[in-house]
């Protein structure tokens, strides 16, 4: 129970950093061959891993990456080389393990290439599945990775935890506002109507009326309302004020929710990352001429942006196929060997140096 | 990706790390820079480890000694470099863009005659800590010293108290300054609704998020047998203190 509770606050609590401390942790009797994997010090993270790995055999490295999860870490600076130097480093792995190599979080792959781990700290790298729960399969497999494995799934419970996330980051931001107007009555409605939206929209949003995700969650508001009202009343209060206030408290949370919804799922750059902090925008295609066909763009595409094409003689290369899939992350384009993607935005900053999420 | 991503406060602007380096020595920073350089015997050979905005590279050179500096930092590389070759001391003067926790592949044993580590152990955990001074003692030559200076935790209670007071606002100020600063909008509005809505997130993450600097307990330096502390020299009580730290051979 207390670890549920410690997930959900942290779940809720998601945009902060929860740093935990950067170490070793060996699962199972793990040999001299036995796989080396390494994720970032953000407690969630680390808590989730464990349960999964329980009954392996292996290494899980922590990096120090200032608490915060794999993907927001890697794309804003946080989880970098330096992070995977500094606990090779400190956690002496290399005196337990004869081989140098290691089994990285796919997600980290906008920022961190194996050709310059190798080259910096001497250790190779390999990305594995996106989602933790396939890490036993895929060691199991013989550490290949299947093609479910490198995309995003966005399941009814991601989405549920999304929401509660969602939620926590507009109550923790907005909440100010409703208190000094209405005080500590409009506080719980505001709450109370945050997380009714959010949730519904994150669960539903599919089947909900309306062109944008704003106009999704405004079709809720009535619901809301008539949820609410039977519990508002005041004794004294004028009934037509009181539905005015709630009107526009739930009016105000359904826009915020519908505002945000789109930065909290997998399949969007967060609204943040260009408006404050100079993300440049990316527009990813491949250059014919240079591409070898290596699979490498399309492993470590998260959504389903690449095809294979068959040339002559046998050989294959890949091609932009799905611009409209793609979230901008920016992996292939630092991941690819001969830098055969490139940004049509002729942006000329690695993304991975901008400080963003 | 939705998490809010904090600007790393000190490290990634060069103008802002001068300034805060002199904030969290009480300015002592100048001195300590000028101490470290006399400490230097001339035409030696020196490893400055997180070299910053390299201020203290033309002090060195001056003494005709020969630098290798390293930063983990490109603006601050880059910086440390137009430097450099302003003050004319590039000749004498090699900048690379590295991490202390990459010392073991970069030099050889042996290698330098003293390594200056200013103000970078307080950034580093207490594992990094203890790992990178036993790597100093393996590249450091016969009688070759480490100058360390940095913020210490007082070893006695009320300055202690006293010093993590005066920090507390030093630090919350600056990276909130930093926070705002790093908006690259230019749009005014933009930038006072986001100090007014980030703010309680802002304060949060300062709470929960990893510190900037986190001051040196003595007794968790972790010095290795080759090491030794020949001189110590203490400031506000001991909350800034410079050590000269020597590599003793073992007698046999």
């Amino acid at each position: 129970l207390k670890e549920f509770l410690l997930d959900t606050l942290q779940l809720f609590f998601r945009m902060i950093p929860h740093p935990t401390k950067p170490r070793l942790i060996t699962f199972g009797k793990p040999k001299r061959t036995s796989p080396v994997l390494l994720t970032v010090n953000s407690s969630l993270t680390v808590r989730r891993l464990s349960k999964i790995l329980k009954g392996e055999d292996c290494y899980l490295l922590v990096a120090p990456a200032g608490g915060i999860n794999v993907w927001c870490g890697s794309v804003g600076g946080h989880f970098t080389i330096e992070s995977i130097i500094s606990i090779i480093k400190t956690s002496g792995i290399e005196r337990l393990v004869d081989h140098r190599r290691m089994i990285l979080p796919q997600l980290c792959a906008p920022t961190i290439t194996s050709k310059e781990l190798n080259a910096r700290a001497g250790w190779s790298a390999q990305f594995g599945p996106i989602r933790a729960e396939d890490i036993p399969e895929y060691l199991r497999n013989g550490r290949r990775v299947t093609t479910a494995m490198t995309e995003i799934r966005y399941s009814p419970k991601d989405r549920l935890e999304m929401a509660i996330a969602m939620s926590g980051s507009i109550i923790v931001r907005y909440s100010l506002f409703p208190l000094v107007i209405f005080g500590f009555w409009g506080l719980s409605r505001f709450a109370t109507g945050v997380l009714f939206s959010s949730v519904l929209l994150h669960v539903f949003n599919e089947k909900l009326p309306g062109s944008n995700n704003t106009r999704k969650a405004l079709s809720l508001s009535p619901l809301f309302l008539l949820l609410v009202l039977p519990f508002s009343w005041v004794s004294g209060a004028t009934p037509i004020w009181l539905f005015l206030f709630l009107t526009m408290i739930s009016l105000a949370t359904a826009v915020l929710a519908g505002n945000a919804y789109s930065g909290y799922t997998p399949f969007k750059q967060c609204g943040y990352s260009r408006q404050f902090y100079g993300y440049p925008p990316l527009k990813i295609d491949i250059v014919g001429d240079d591409c070898t066909g290596c699979t490498l763009c399309d492993w470590v595409c998260p959504v389903d942006c690449f095809t294979p094409v068959r040339q002559n003689e046998g050989r294959t290369k890949y091609v932009m196929e799905n611009p409209a899939n793609c979230v901008e992350c920016g992996a292939c384009l630092v991941q690819c060997p001969t830098a055969a993607v490139i940004n049509l935005f002729e942006v000329s900053a690695e993304p991975a140096q901008l400080r963003c999420a | 990706m939705s998490t809010l991503v904090l600007m790393k406060a000190f490290e990634s602007v060069p103008a802002r790390y001068d300034f805060g380096m002199r904030l969290i020595t009480f300015g002592e920073i100048a001195s300590l820079r000028r101490e470290i350089a006399d400490a230097i015997p001339p035409y030696a050979k020196v490893l400055d480890i997180g070299c910053g905005t390299g201020e203290l590279l033309p002090l060195l050179v001056q003494r005709g000694a020969r630098v290798t500096a390293i930063d983990k930092e490109p603006l601050m590389v880059a910086t440390a470099r137009e430097r450099a070759v302003a003050e004319h001391a590039m000749g004498d003067v090699s900048i690379r863009r590295n991490t202390a926790m990459e010392v073991d592949r970069l030099f050889g044993d042996g290698e330098f005659d003293a390594v200056v580590l200013s103000l970078v152990m307080s950034e580093l955990t207490v594992d990094e800590r203890s790992w990178l001074l036993a790597q100093c003692a393996r590249i450091l030559k016969k009688n070759g010293f480490v100058m360390l200076a940095d913020e210490f935790q007082p070893e006695s209670i009320l300055p202690r108290i006293a010093f993590s007071a005066l920090r507390f606002p030093a630090h919350l100020l600056s990276y909130m300054y930093t926070q705002i600063k790093s908006l690259t909008t230019s749009n005014l509005w933009w930038r006072i609704y986001y100090a007014i809505v980030e703010l309680p997130l802002m304060l949060l993450s300062f709470f929960t998020g990893e510190p900037l600097t986190r001051p040196i307990k003595a007794a968790e330096l972790g010095l290795p047998t080759r090491l030794k502390i020949v001189q110590a020299r203490k400031r506000w009580g001991g909350a800034i203190q410079l050590l000269k730290i020597q590599k003793e051979e073992p007698a046999n």
